[in-house]
C-alpha cells in the first residue's frame, strides 16, 4: 500500500460528514466555501413566518440535518473516463 | 461523496413557500458554459421525468444529466433509480441576467405544471417559482483530498454552482417574494475567506 493510498484512507476517515454550514447569531456561514448570509432586520436569517428546515436545534445549537432526504450523493469522475470514482 | 442537499432550506409556516440555497459541484467542462444555457437545460429537464431520490454523477465527459430537474424542489436529480414519474413543464414568465452576492447570475420566473393535470384542466398550475444560478469563485474538493498533496488536490477540484429558488402556490407567490429577495440581498462572498465574518462576530 503506497504512502498516498494510506494518507487518502486516513483523510477519508477523518473527513466523513463534516458539517458544511453553521447557523449562529442569525448568520449562516458555509464552512467550506467563502460565503455567508448575514442576519436580517430581525437579527435572524428570516422573519418569524419561516421555519429553518435544513437544520435542527440541539442543546440550543443549530445542527445540519444529515439524514435521507437532506443529503445528495455525488459520484465524482475526476479523470474523465466516464466511471464514477470510488475510494 | 455524500453532501448536504441544501445549504439552507426554509419552509413557510402557514403558506406554501419554500426557499432553497444550495451550492454543488459541476463537471469540469461545464465551468465556462453560459448560465443562460445551464438554466435552459434545467428548464428543459422539467419536461422530462422527476425522480424522487437524488444521486448525481459529476463527470467530465458527456452531458448535463447532473442538472436534471435541479429546480424541482427536490434538489438535484440525475439517477434513474426509484423513479416515480411526474411529467412537468415550465412556462417561463420572465428571465434575464442579474447579480447575486456581487456576481453575475441568471434568474428565471416560471409557472410549473404537472402535465397529467393539465390534460384535465388546461389552466392548472402547480407552482410558481423564481430560480437563480450563480457561478461563485470557489471550488469543491472532496474531504478525502482536502489534505492531500497539491498535485492530487488539483485533480480533484470541481467548479461549483450556487442555486437559489423560491417556489410557492401561484396564488401565494407574490406574498412572500419579498422575503426571498431580502434573503438574497444578504448573501456575501468573502474575498479573504471567512475571517472578516468571524472578526465581526467578536464585536
Amino acid at each position: 500500500m503506497g504512502k498516498r493510498t494510506v494518507s487518502v484512507a486516513l483523510l477519508a476517515l477523518v473527513g466523513c460528514d463534516h458539517p458544511r454550514g453553521e447557523v449562529k447569531d442569525g448568520r449562516y456561514t458555509h464552512l467550506s466555501y467563502r460565503y455567508s448570509v448575514e442576519p436580517g432586520p430581525s437579527a435572524e436569517l428570516m422573519p418569524a413566518d419561516w421555519r429553518l428546515d435544513s437544520f435542527f436545534k440541539k442543546d440550543d445549537v443549530w445542527k445540519e440535518k444529515r439524514v435521507p432526504g437532506y443529503e445528495t450523493i455525488f459520484a465524482l469522475d475526476h479523470d474523465g473516463d466516464g466511471k464514477p470514482d470510488t475510494w | 461523496m455524500t453532501e448536504p442537499r441544501y445549504d439552507l432550506r426554509f419552509v413557510h409556516k402557514r403558506r406554501s413557500g419554500e426557499i432553497v440555497i444550495k451550492s454543488f459541484p459541476i463537471p469540469k467542462e461545464a465551468a465556462d458554459v453560459d448560465l443562460r444555457v445551464v438554466m435552459q437545460r434545467d428548464l428543459d429537464s422539467l419536461a422530462g421525468v422527476e425522480y424522487l431520490e437524488s444521486s448525481v454523477s459529476i463527470g467530465s465527459s458527456s452531458s448535463f444529466t447532473w442538472f436534471r430537474g435541479f429546480s424541482t424542489g427536490s434538489s438535484i436529480v440525475a439517477s434513474t433509480t426509484e423513479g416515480k414519474a411526474t411529467r412537468r413543464a415550465a412556462e417561463i414568465l420572465a428571465q434575464g441576467e442579474a447579480t447575486l452576492a456581487g456576481r453575475p447570475a441568471y434568474f428565471v420566473t416560471a409557472n410549473v405544471a404537472n402535465m397529467d393535470q393539465v390534460q384535465l384542466r388546461p389552466d392548472k398550475r402547480d407552482l410558481k417559482m423564481r430560480v437563480g444560478i450563480m457561478r461563485p469563485p470557489f471550488e469543491y474538493t472532496p474531504d478525502t483530498y482536502v489534505g492531500a498533496d497539491k498535485e492530487t488536490r488539483a485533480q480533484w477540484r470541481f467548479p461549483v454552482l450556487v442555486y437559489v429558488s423560491y417556489s410557492s402556490l401561484p396564488e401565494d407567490f407574490d406574498l412572500d417574494l419579498r422575503d426571498f429577495n431580502d434573503l438574497l440581498s444578504r448573501m456575501v462572498i468573502h474575498k479573504d475567506g471567512l475571517v472578516a465574518v468571524r472578526e465581526r462576530q467578536k464585536l
